[in-house]
């Protein structure tokens, strides 16, 4: 390679970026090169300033600066309703439905023991004791139906049944105005199994 | 269906070859170790979406070079399509070095996997062997792969089982790692169990069926090779019911017949795996693999009552896989409302007249038939006559006329 280490440095780091390729932060960095002085200092501080200020909410895990975070103390939120997501992005996607008024609880992450990743390092616990204490009347699981989240419903409903609450996961099938036609099979038997009246 | 042209790049020992096929019969006549096999697998990997032969991607590349390509231009239900199957190098992580790109009309389609069912082959080779004295392997492929063409969403089901046992493994070897297992390796193991068998339960359903359907085929076919002499049977063996010490229980103990495992109910069926995973979970735990599901079984083949593999002949062995392959061929045929692709390597000359016969006999009229072979001599006639010639020579394929001069010998 012939670049400075300096920029071999910043492409590196680029490239550590998921979805990000070598040509990609070839890219990126020249970039950075080429902007004004004050502008790379922005990029700099907003970078270190999310990583210092944005934090878990100690109740329902979703990323905030405050603590506990703005749905946990909203006043119009439903928090008979906890609706349980593997990730923050996951309770953003929801939160754009504009759908939802209840109360979020983020697992940070799925069970997957080839990642290294079991039930204790997930928060379960804490949704045990959310659940218990707030007296919640439906758990919904907005779980991907992937083999490791079908692990982490079968999981959590062992350890939510007791409690006596309300568990439900949500619906799979057909994207809203896709076509039958073009549905791939696993998807098609999904949304056959989860039909309902009319 | 039809393949109407092929053309490959690289590709085993082809550098750069092009070749149109004809409707019918095309037989493909050259020395062992030109490419003939090569040409039928380039065909068979459009249609299966992964190579049958080779170990690794990288194999398919010829040697010396840093990618290949095949194209194929085929006909199926009515349309013509343009499939591609092309490996080149990358520098993206997980990849081993070497990337897939797979095409159809141009389109890049995300796996392998969606390349199913667009170009159906059904093949006869001298590998086919491997069906009756390979690895359980060679028989569960075998099933798996008609179950795929018959019903798609099987790939599906057999892949995430495939992972859940994955993930089921790498427990297993935590747990043996850390030498105890609290409660709460308990709860997560029971979660693994259950799901790994509710995906095996569906798996030894749909490959129960299907051996239902395909079995009195096959020993029909048994029967009409061997002038009613031989009868064929085949018993599912569920490899979890095997004991840890093999003196202790014999093998026919650990074997069920598929009629009574396929009145079950999936969920019973389910039932009972967990019920063998508890049963052996410390033995799991210290061989540290899932030992119980589908992913183990196998398929045991008996003439006259006899251990095939043990006691069959050489001959009966060979009369026993065909049959089983036509059983194949016939089911196939049956599904689709077309016919599939017959490829046929290496085994016409092998079989004899009696053989060939009722091998025809069951292709269907319109069946595009691509046939490799080192001689003409010893086929019956109808394989040939009206047959488009083609010669492979070093990596190459080419149309020719002298073959036909040498049958009209």
């Amino acid at each position: 390679m012939f670049f400075t280490p300096p920029l071999a440095k910043l492409i590196e780091e680029f490239q550590k970026f998921p979805g990000v390729g070598p040509k990609s932060a070839q890219r990126m960095a020249f970039y950075v090169l080429n902007m004004n002085y004050d502008s790379v200092q922005n990029l700099a501080f907003a970078i270190t300033d999310a990583k210092d200020k944005v934090k878990n909410c100690s109740k329902c895990f979703h990323l905030s600066s405050n603590d506990p975070c703005e749905i946990c103390t909203s006043d119009k939120r439903d928090r008979s309703k906890i609706c349980v997501v593997a990730e923050a992005r996951d309770v953003i996607a929801l939160e754009r439905t504009r759908e939802f008024k209840g109360s979020y609880h983020v697992l940070t992450g799925l069970i997957s023991p080839l990642e290294g990743k079991g039930p204790e390092h997930l928060s379960i616990r804490e949704l045990l004791n959310r659940v218990h204490d707030d007296n919640v009347e439906e758990v919904i699981l907005a779980i991907n139906p992937t083999i490791e989240g079908d692990a982490t419903v079968l999981y959590l409903n062992h350890l939510l049944k007791p409690l006596g609450s309300k568990i439900t996961r949500i619906a799979f099938g057909l994207p809203v105005g896709a076509d039958l036609e073009y549905a791939d099979d696993s998807t098609l038997s999904k949304a056959l199994e989860g039909r309902r009246e009319v | 269906m039809r393949v109407k042209k092929v053309s490959l790049t690289n590709f085993r020992n082809y550098k750069r070859s092009s070749v149109d096929l004809s409707d019918g019969r095309n037989v493909l006549i050259g020395e062992n170790a030109q490419g003939k096999t090569n040409f039928l697998e380039a065909i068979e990997i459009i249609s299966l979406g992964r190579s049958t032969r080779a170990q690794q991607d990288g194999d398919l590349i010829r040697a010396g070079e840093t990618d290949m390509r095949i194209e194929l231009v085929f006909e199926s239900g009515g349309a013509e399509a343009i499939a591609t199957f092309a490996l080149a190098p990358t520098d993206k992580p997980r990849a081993r070095g070497i990337e897939r790109q797979i095409k159809v009309n141009g389109l890049t389609i995300g796996s392998a996997k969606s390349l199913r069912g667009r170009l159906v082959t059904v093949s006869f080779k001298s590998s086919d062997l491997n069906l009756l004295r390979g690895g359980p392997k060679f028989r569960r492929d075998w099933i798996d792969d008609i179950l795929i063409t018959l019903r798609p969403a099987y790939q599906d089901i057999l892949s995430k089982y495939l992972k859940s046992v994955a993930q089921r493994n790498r427990l297993l070897k935590l747990l043996f790692e850390k030498g105890r297992v609290s409660v709460e390796d308990q709860d997560q193991l029971r979660v693994w169990d259950e799901q790994t068998a509710r995906l095996g339960a569906t798996i030894i359903k749909h490959r129960l069926h299907l051996l239902n359907d395909l079995l009195p085929r096959a020993e029909r076919h048994q029967e009409h090779i061997s002038g009613k002499r031989e009868k064929l049977t085949a018993e599912y063996i569920f490899r979890a019911k095997e004991s840890k010490d093999e003196d202790e229980e014999g093998p026919e103990a650990d074997s069920v017949s598929a009629s009574q495992i396929v009145e079950q109910p999936e969920s019973e069926l389910a039932q009972s795996l967990m019920v063998l995973m508890k049963q052996r979970r410390y033995e799991e735990i210290a061989r540290k693999q899932t030992l119980c599901g589908p992913h183990r079984d196998d398929i045991k083949f008996s003439l006259n009552g006899a251990d095939a593999v043990e006691f069959a002949s050489q001959g009966q062995q060979r009369s026993l896989v065909l049959a089983c392959k036509l059983a194949e061929l016939e089911r196939v045929q049956e599904h689709l409302s077309e016919p599939p692709i017959l490829l046929l390597d290496d085994v016409l000359a092998e079989l004899d007249l009696n053989r060939q016969g009722l091998l025809m006999s069951l292709v269907k009229n319109d069946t595009q038939t691509l046939i490799t072979t080192t001689h003409v001599t010893g086929f019956k006639p109808e394989w040939v006559e009206g047959a488009h010639f083609l010669e492979v020579f070093d990596g190459n394929v080419e149309p020719t006329t002298e073959a036909k001069s040498i049958i009209a010998q």
